[in-house]
C-alpha cells in the first residue's frame, strides 16, 4: 500500500518535472528545423523560476475565481496523472477512481476554470480566447467520446490500464481500428493542447491566439502555474496517447527502483519521439483558419468512428 | 505478422490524406509515404517467410514508386505549378471525408465476402487493401486537378499491390515487375499530357476541359 | 524454333520501325518505313496464323508468348487494320489539307507512337501469360492516349485525358480481377504457379469458383471500360472522334478488340469451374452487351458529328459482340468472332471515309457535308457502300455475322433477347444509313464554297481494299478463316 502510494508520488513528480522539458525540447527542435539556434531546452524551467519570484497583480474587477483558477489549472493534470499509466502497467492506489471518461472530466475542469478566469478578468482578449477555446473543445468532445467508446468496445473496459492491457495482447484483427483511433486521438490532443494546426503556441498576435490569450491577464506565480499546468496537460495527454494507445513498452510491472528507472528512461525516450513527431507536424502544417477547425475535428471524429465501425465489421 | 498489419493500417491512414489535402505537393508526398509503407510490408513479409522475391518486390516498390515517380510528379508540380493548391473541388471537404469513411467500410465489407485462403497476411489487411483501392479511385473522381486525379489512380494501384500481397504473396516477380513498369510508363504519358494541359489551359484544372459533349 | 522466330519477329518489326521512326531525320524516310514494316509484319503474322490453323497452338519464350486460335483472330484483325492504317496515314498526312495543320516534328511523334501502338496491340494478341496480357492491354492505352492528343488543341487534349484516366481506372479494376483469378488457382496449382494461359486453362475446372467468378466480373467491368461497353463507354466517343482518322481506325477497329479478347479469355478460363452457375457470368456479359447496344443506338440517332456517329456505332457493335459471347451458344460465339473481324474491317473503312470527308470539307459536322456524289464519285461510292456495310446490309460481311448472332440468339436463348438485338440493329441501321446517304446525295450547305481538290488514289486505295474484303466476306468465308474462327469458338466454349 505504502509502496503503491510512493509509486504514485514518483509518477506525479515525473510529470511535474518533465513537462516543462517537453515544451523546451519541442521549441528547441523547432528552432533547429527552422535553422535557428533556439533557446536551451531548459528555458521553460528558467521562465518558471523567474515568474514564481515575481509579484502578482490582479485586476480589481476580478472575483475569487480568477484567484483560484491557476491552482485548479495546475492541479487537474496532476490528478489526471494519477489515473493513467504514467510509469506502471498496473494500477496504483488511486488509479481506479475514474475511467477514461472520468479522467476526461478531470482534465476538463482545468479548461473550464481557465475559461471562467479569462472572462472574469474583463479583458476582451480573455473573453475571445475563452469562447474560441470552448468552440474547439466542444467540437473535440465527440471525438474523445467516440475514441473512448472504441477502445472500450475493443478492450471491454474504459479504465486506461485495462485498455492498454488488452489492446496489445489481442489479435491483428483490431490493428486497423486501433490505428484509426490512435490517429484520431492524436488529432484531438493537438487541438485540446493548443498546438498547430489549430492554435499557434508561439503566436504573439492577440487576435489570432486561442490558448495564450486566456493567459494574458495573469502575472507572476499565477502565470507560472497556468503555464506549468498547460505544459503538464500536453504531457499527460501525450502519455495517454503513447502508453495507452500506441506504445506501452517499458512500463514497470511492480513498484521497484529498477522498474521505475527503466520506465522513466523509456518515457523520456518516447516523449522525445513524440516531440520529434510534433515538431514534424508543426513544421509541415500552417495554422488553419478558425472556421475550418470543424473540418479538422470532424475529420478526427470520422476517423474515430470508422475505427469503431471497422472493429465491428471484423467480427 | 503484427508489423505488416501495422504498416498496412498506416497505409490506410495515409490514404485519407489524398481525400483531405488541397496541396498538390502534400498529395505527392503522401503517395511516396504510402509506397514506402507498402515496400515495408513486402520486406517485413520477406523477413517472416524468407521468400526472396518479396524482398526484391519491396525494394522495387520503394525505388520506383517511393522515389522515382514522386520525384517526377514533384518535379512537375514544382516546375509547372509552383506551390499550387487545388482551388475548386467537386466534393466539399466534410462530404468527401464521410464518403471516404463509407468507402473504407465498403472495402472491409467486400473483403469479408472474398472467400480467399489466408496466405501470409490476415483478412484485415485485405480489408485495408480494398479500402485503399476504393479511396484511390474516389480521389480520382472527386478531384478536379489532373495531378491529384493521377495520384489517386496510383494510390489505388498501391492498394491493388497490397491485395496481391494478401491473396497471392508468391506471385512471380516478373509479373510484379511488369505491373510496376507499367505504372512507370503511365507516369511518362501523364507527365506529357499534364505539360500539354498546362500549355493549353494554363492550369491543371480538368474542369477547364468540358467542351466535348453528346 | 520457327514458332519462336515468328512470335518474336512479329513483335520486333514494329519495335524496330518505332525506333527508326523516332530516330531518322527526314519525314520522307519515316513514310518509307511504314509500308515495308507493315508488309513484313503481315507476312510474319500470316505465317504464324497459318501455322496455328494447321498445327494448333504455338508458344515461345517459356510460354510468355503464345498463340491459339482465339489470339490468332485478334492478331489477324490487328495486323490488317494497322497495315492499312499505316498506308492511309501516309496518304492522309501528305495531302495538302493536312499539310498546314501539321507542325514541325509532329510526324516523328506520330509514327513512333503509331508503330508502338501496333506493337502493344500485337503483344496483346500474342501474350501467353495473363499478367502479360494485362500489361499489354494497359500499354495500348499509354501508346494511344498521346496519339488522341495529336492535333494539339483543347478538345483532343480533353479526349485524351478522359481516355487515359478512365482507361487506367478500368485497367486497375481488371488487375484486381486478375489477382483474384490468380488466387482462385492457388488451391489447385500451388502457392506459386505460372500464370500462363495453358496452365490456368488446364486447371480451369478446379479453380475456386467464387474467386474465379468474381475475378471475371471485375475483368469484365475493368476491360469493359476499355472495350467501350456501356455505361463505362463515356470516353469512347470523345477519343474516337478527336484523334486523326487513321488513329481512329486503329482505336475502333483494333484496340477495342484487344480489350474484348482479354474479357473473352478470362471468361473461357473462369466458366469451367462454375458448374451449373456458369450462366451467371455469361448473363453479366450479355447484360453489358445489350446495354451497350441500346446506348450506342440511342446516341447514334441524335448525332450531328459524323465521327462521333461512328464512335457510337463502335459502342453498339462492341455491345453486339459482347452479347454474342454472352449468349454463349456455338452459333452466337462464332458470329461474335466473325463480327470482330468484319466490324474491324468496316469500321476502319468508315474512319478512312471520315478522314476523306475531313480532308475535303474541313468539318466533322454532318450538316456541313453534302453532295459528295456529284463532286467526287469515287469518294462517294466508298462512303455510301461503307455505310451500308457498317450498318449490316447484305451482301456485306457484317450481315453474315450479325445474322449468325441474331439467329443463334433466337434459337438458343430467349426469343426476347434475339428480337431485342434484331430491333436495335434495325434502328442502328437507320441511324447510320440516313445521315451518310444525306451526306452523299444531299445538297449540303450551298452558301459555302466547296473545295474542289480531288483526293488522290493513295488516299482512296486502302478504303477500296477494305471494301473488297468486307464484300468478299459477305459471300464467301475462306477455308482457313473458317477453321480459325471455329477453332477460336472452341477455345471460348470449352
Amino acid at each position: 500500500m505504502l509502496a503503491a502510494a510512493l509509486g504514485q508520488l514518483v509518477a506525479v513528480l515525473t510529470v511535474l518535472a518533465l513537462a516543462p522539458l517537453l515544451k523546451g525540447v519541442i521549441e528547441n527542435l523547432k528552432a533547429k528545423v527552422q535553422s535557428r539556434r533556439g533557446a536551451s531546452p531548459f528555458q521553460p524551467y528558467y521562465d518558471l523560476r523567474k515568474l514564481l519570484g515575481k509579484q502578482r497583480t490582479v485586476t480589481p474587477e476580478a472575483s475569487f475565481i480568477f484567484r483560484i483558477a491557476p491552482y485548479v489549472v495546475f492541479a487537474t493534470p496532476i490528478a489526471f496523472a494519477m489515473l493513467i499509466p504514467v510509469l506502471t502497467a498496473m494500477p496504483l492506489s488511486w488509479a481506479l477512481m475514474a475511467d477514461m471518461v472520468g479522467s476526461g472530466f478531470v482534465i476538463g475542469i482545468g479548461g473550464f476554470f481557465a475559461n471562467l478566469a479569462a472572462m472574469d478578468s474583463g479583458s476582451p482578449f480573455g473573453g475571445l480566447g475563452a469562447s474560441r477555446s470552448r468552440f474547439v473543445s466542444s467540437l473535440a468532445e465527440p471525438t474523445f467520446i467516440v475514441v473512448f467508446f472504441a477502445v472500450g468496445f475493443i478492450s471491454g473496459g474504459t479504465v486506461p490500464f485495462v485498455v492498454n492491457d488488452s489492446l496489445f495482447t489481442s489479435s491483428s484483427q483490431i490493428v486497423p481500428s486501433h490505428a484509426l483511433v490512435a490517429a484520431a486521438f492524436l488529432m484531438v490532443i493537438l487541438a485540446e493542447a493548443g498546438r498547430l494546426p489549430i492554435d499557434n503556441p508561439n503566436s504573439s498576435q492577440e487576435l489570432s491566439m486561442i490558448e495564450s490569450s486566456r493567459l494574458l491577464e495573469f502575472s507572476g506565480p499565477d502565470q507560472a502555474l497556468m503555464e506549468w499546468g498547460g505544459f503538464m496537460k500536453l504531457f499527460v495527454l501525450l502519455i495517454v496517447w503513447l502508453n495507452v494507445l500506441v506504445l506501452p513498452l517499458g512500463l514497470a510491472n511492480a513498484v521497484s527502483v529498477e522498474g521505475f528507472a527503466v520506465a522513466v528512461a523509456t518515457l523520456v525516450a518516447k516523449m522525445f519521439g513524440a516531440a520529434v513527431l510534433l515538431v514534424g507536424i508543426e513544421s509541415a502544417l500552417a495554422k488553419i483558419r478558425i472556421l475550418r477547425v470543424p473540418e479538422y475535428l470532424g475529420g478526427s471524429f470520422v476517423l474515430a468512428f470508422l475505427g469503431l465501425v471497422l472493429y465491428t465489421v471484423g467480427h | 505478422m503484427l508489423p505488416e498489419v501495422i504498416l498496412a493500417a498506416l497505409i490506410l491512414l495515409v490514404s485519407f490524406q489524398f481525400i483531405v489535402t488541397r496541396r498538390l505537393g502534400a498529395a505527392v508526398f503522401a503517395y511516396a509515404l504510402q509506397s514506402w509503407l507498402l515496400g515495408g510490408v513486402a520486406i517485413a513479409l520477406f523477413a517472416d517467410s524468407g521468400l526472396i522475391e518479396l524482398l526484391l518486390f519491396g525494394l522495387l516498390i520503394i525505388i520506383v514508386k517511393g522515389v522515382i515517380i514522386p520525384q517526377f510528379l514533384g518535379y512537375r508540380t514544382k516546375s509547372v505549378l509552383a506551390g499550387r493548391r487545388e482551388t475548386s473541388y467537386y466534393v466539399r471537404f466534410p462530404t468527401a471525408l464521410l464518403l471516404g469513411a463509407g468507402l473504407t467500410l465498403v472495402g472491409f465489407l467486400v473483403a469479408t465476402r472474398i472467400p480467399f485462403a489466408p496466405q501470409l497476411l490476415p483478412e484485415s489487411v485485405l480489408g485495408i487493401a480494398m479500402a485503399v483501392f476504393l479511396l484511390g479511385l474516389f480521389t480520382t473522381t472527386a478531384r478536379r486537378d489532373a495531378i491529384l486525379q493521377v495520384v489517386g489512380l496510383f494510390a489505388a494501384e498501391n492498394g491493388l499491390l497490397l491485395v496481391g500481397l494478401v491473396v497471392a504473396p508468391s506471385l512471380s516477380l516478373l509479373i510484379e515487375f511488369a505491373i510496376v513498369l507499367d505504372i512507370l510508363i503511365a507516369v511518362l504519358v501523364v507527365g506529357f499530357l499534364v505539360a500539354r494541359m498546362h500549355q493549353e489551359v494554363a492550369s491543371t484544372d480538368t474542369s477547364e476541359l468540358t467542351r466535348l459533349r453528346g | 524454333m520457327i514458332n519462336s522466330f515468328l512470335l518474336i519477329g512479329v513483335l520486333a518489326v514494329p519495335l524496330i520501325a518505332a525506333g527508326a521512326s523516332g530516330l531518322v531525320r527526314r519525314d520522307e524516310t519515316r513514310y518509307a518505313i511504314v509500308i515495308p514494316s507493315a508488309l513484313v509484319t503481315v507476312a510474319l503474322a500470316g505465317t504464324l496464323i497459318a501455322r496455328v490453323v494447321s498445327g494448333g497452338p504455338v508458344s515461345a519464350l517459356g510460354g510468355w508468348l503464345y498463340m491459339d486460335d482465339l489470339n490468332a483472330v485478334v492478331l489477324l484483325v490487328v495486323m490488317f487494320v494497322s497495315a492499312l492504317a499505316g498506308a492511309y496515314s501516309i496518304a492522309y498526312f501528305r495531302s495538302p489539307a493536312q499539310g498546314h495543320v501539321l507542325r514541325r516534328g509532329e510526324l516523328r511523334k506520330y509514327f513512333a507512337l503509331f508503330h508502338l501502338f501496333t506493337l502493344t496491340m500485337v503483344l496483346v494478341s500474342v501474350s501467353g501469360n495473363l499478367a502479360l496480357l494485362w500489361t499489354a492491354v494497359t500499354a495500348t492505352t499509354f501508346a494511344s492516349a498521346p496519339l488522341v492528343d495529336f492535333y494539339g488543341s483543347r478538345e483532343p487534349l480533353e479526349a485524351a485525358w478522359k481516355f487515359l484516366i478512365l482507361a487506367v481506372a478500368g485497367e486497375l479494376v481488371a488487375l484486381l480481377g486478375f489477382l483474384l483469378l490468380y488466387a482462385a488457382g492457388i488451391a489447385a496449382l500451388g502457392r506459386s504457379y505460372s500464370f500462363s494461359i495453358p496452365v490456368v486453362s488446364g486447371a480451369a475446372a478446379h479453380l475456386s469458383p467464387s474467386l474465379a467468378g468474381l475475378g471475371f466480373l471485375l475483368v469484365l467491368v475493368g476491360f469493359g471500360t476499355k472495350a467501350g461497353l456501356a455505361p463505362m463507354h463515356t470516353w469512347l466517343p470523345d477519343a474516337h472522334s478527336q484523334a486523326p482518322a487513321p488513329v481512329c481506325a486503329m482505336l475502333s477497329g483494333a484496340e477495342l478488340n484487344c480489350a474484348m479478347l482479354a474479357i473473352v479469355r478470362v471468361l473461357s478460363l473462369a466458366t469451367p469451374s462454375q458448374g451449373g452457375k456458369g450462366g451467371d457470368l455469361h448473363a453479366a456479359l450479355l447484360g453489358f452487351g445489350l446495354l451497350s447496344m441500346a446506348v450506342g443506338v440511342l446516341f447514334l440517332i441524335s448525332q450531328r458529328n459524323y465521327k462521333r456517329l461512328l464512335a457510337y456505332s463502335s459502342v453498339e457493335q462492341m455491345g453486339l459482340i459482347a452479347a454474342g459471347f454472352g449468349i454463349g451458344a456455338p452459333l452466337t460465339v462464332l458470329g461474335a468472332l466473325l463480327q470482330m473481324v468484319t466490324h474491324s474491317l468496316a469500321k476502319t473503312l468508315m474512319f478512312f471515309n471520315a478522314g476523306n470527308l475531313l480532308l475535303r470539307f474541313r468539318s466533322t459536322t454532318i450538316a456541313d457535308v453534302g453532295a459528295v456524289a456529284r463532286a467526287a464519285p469515287a469518294t462517294a461510292a466508298l462512303l455510301i457502300l461503307g455505310a451500308l456495310a457498317i450498318a449490316g446490309a447484305p451482301p456485306f460481311g457484317l450481315f453474315v455475322s450479325e445474322f449468325a448472332i441474331v439467329s443463334g440468339a433466337l434459337r438458343h436463348s430467349d426469343w426476347a433477347v434475339g428480337s431485342l438485338i434484331a430491333g436495335l440493329l434495325l434502328i442502328g441501321f437507320i441511324g447510320l444509313v440516313v445521315p451518310f446517304s444525306r451526306m452523299t446525295f444531299g445538297d449540303g450547305r450551298p452558301s459555302e464554297p466547296q473545295p474542289r481538290e480531288n483526293l488522290g488514289v493513295a488516299v482512296l486505295a486502302p478504303g477500296y481494299v477494305l471494301l473488297a474484303a468486307v464484300l468478299v466476306l459477305g459471300f464467301w468465308i475462306p477455308g482457313p478463316l473458317h477453321s480459325l474462327v471455329v477453332g477460336a469458338s472452341r477455345v471460348v466454349n470449352r
